[in-house]
């Protein structure tokens, strides 16, 4: 009886807990920035892509970026807006949502939380 | 032959296994079977998992016997594989209360019946029968396989599916359910509870798979089901 399969299938299950246990002493920082990602995108009911230079004028004009987006190298602007604002920017183009990885193509992304989610 | 046909054959040729008290039907079928009537839309994998507490494996191995249109997988000593074609997978897992997580996972060995021994399939106690045309089916409570399956240590494909089942799950899973899972979840430790928020977030965002639930129309539930569990994380006098 071929026992050894199960074996090996044993071991690479506690192997793999292993990792997931540093990942977790590591989740406050940079090992952590994919699930503080996930998090922001499991809770907005739409992301846009938009230009820069309205990112910074936003910035400017008092928005406040989510930090996980600085913890990137490179670096995302991702701003946090109301659905009417977000929608109304000139050049914005609303993406799917996906995981993360597919949606910081874009530099610079504006997130509409779902109602009642408070901001980062 | 549509897949319901396939289950249910199945779930008759192993009834003798299933009258064995505390073993139970995980795993991908749960939600099939949690449907009205069984409907069994969700066509997730090709096999049935059957959770054996390793308290009464002895008896389980008394009734291998009674497999009569299955027979042991050369390859894989818990796995059960049928020669006729309406018939599915059977694979046997083992259930032991004293571990709890992934990393205390082993091999219990036995020569009629090895068990590879998953720590996390402790959070599932019985949900109860479910009757499948003239089988009775032991299923586990709702609320414990959810948590198993955001537990899931699993990455890609099957780790997209674990994910799936959950959400799967959650749709047939009533307020007092997720009332049971949010319970259950705060008495994980801290780990776990990151690990089960992790993989929530990372349901809302997957794609559509084939004969899987769409996340995209339920992602505003998920994210209340996310908020919830985030408050729990709160000291009691700032929820």
């Amino acid at each position: 009886m071929n026992v050894e399969r199960l074996q090996a299938r044993a071991r690479a299950v506690r192997a793999r807990a292993v990792v997931r246990a540093w990942e977790f002493k590591q989740r406050t920082l940079a090992a952590g920035v994919w699930g503080r990602l996930a998090r922001l995108f499991a809770l907005a009911q739409a992301v846009y892509e938009i230009p820069c230079g309205t990112a910074q004028e936003l910035i400017a004009a008092g928005a406040v970026p989510a930090s996980v987006g600085y913890e990137l190298d490179p670096p995302h602007t991702i701003l946090i807006l109301d659905s009417a604002t977000a929608s109304s920017l000139p050049g914005a183009r609303e993406l799917p949502l996906r995981p993360a990885p597919f949606l910081l193509g874009s530099p610079c992304l504006a997130v509409v939380l779902f109602d009642g989610v408070p901001p980062p | 032959m549509s897949f319901r046909p396939r289950l249910v054959a199945t779930l008759r040729a192993v009834k003798e296994i299933l009258a064995v008290e505390g073993v139970m039907v995980v795993g991908s079928q749960v939600p099939n079977l949690l449907q009205p009537h069984a409907a069994a839309t969700l066509v997730v994998s090709r096999d049935v998992d059957l959770a054996v507490p390793l308290a009464v494996r002895h008896q389980v191995v008394a009734r291998l016997g009674t497999l009569s249109h299955h027979s042991r997988s050369a390859q894989e000593p818990s796995v059960w594989v049928s020669q006729e074609e309406e018939l599915l997978e059977v694979n046997f897992v083992g259930l032991d209360p004293a571990i709890r997580t992934a990393g205390e996972t082993y091999v219990a060995a036995d020569p009629q019946l090895p068990l590879l021994v998953f720590g996390p399939l402790s959070l599932l106690r019985s949900g109860g029968l479910v009757e499948v045309e003239d089988v009775r089916v032991p299923v586990p409570h709702p609320a414990g396989l959810l948590a198993e399956k955001l537990l899931t240590d699993r990455s890609g494909v099957k780790g997209e599916r674990d994910k799936l089942v959950a959400l799967a799950l959650l749709l047939i899973m009533d307020e007092r359910s997720v009332e049971e899972f949010i319970d259950l979840y705060s008495s994980l430790d801290g780990q776990a509870r990151h690990e089960i928020r992790g993989n929530l977030a990372e349901l809302s965002l997957l794609p559509a798979l084939p004969g899987m639930p769409d996340p995209q129309p339920h992602r505003a539930s998920l994210a209340r089901l996310l908020l919830l569990l985030e408050a729990t994380e709160k000291p009691r006098h700032e929820r």
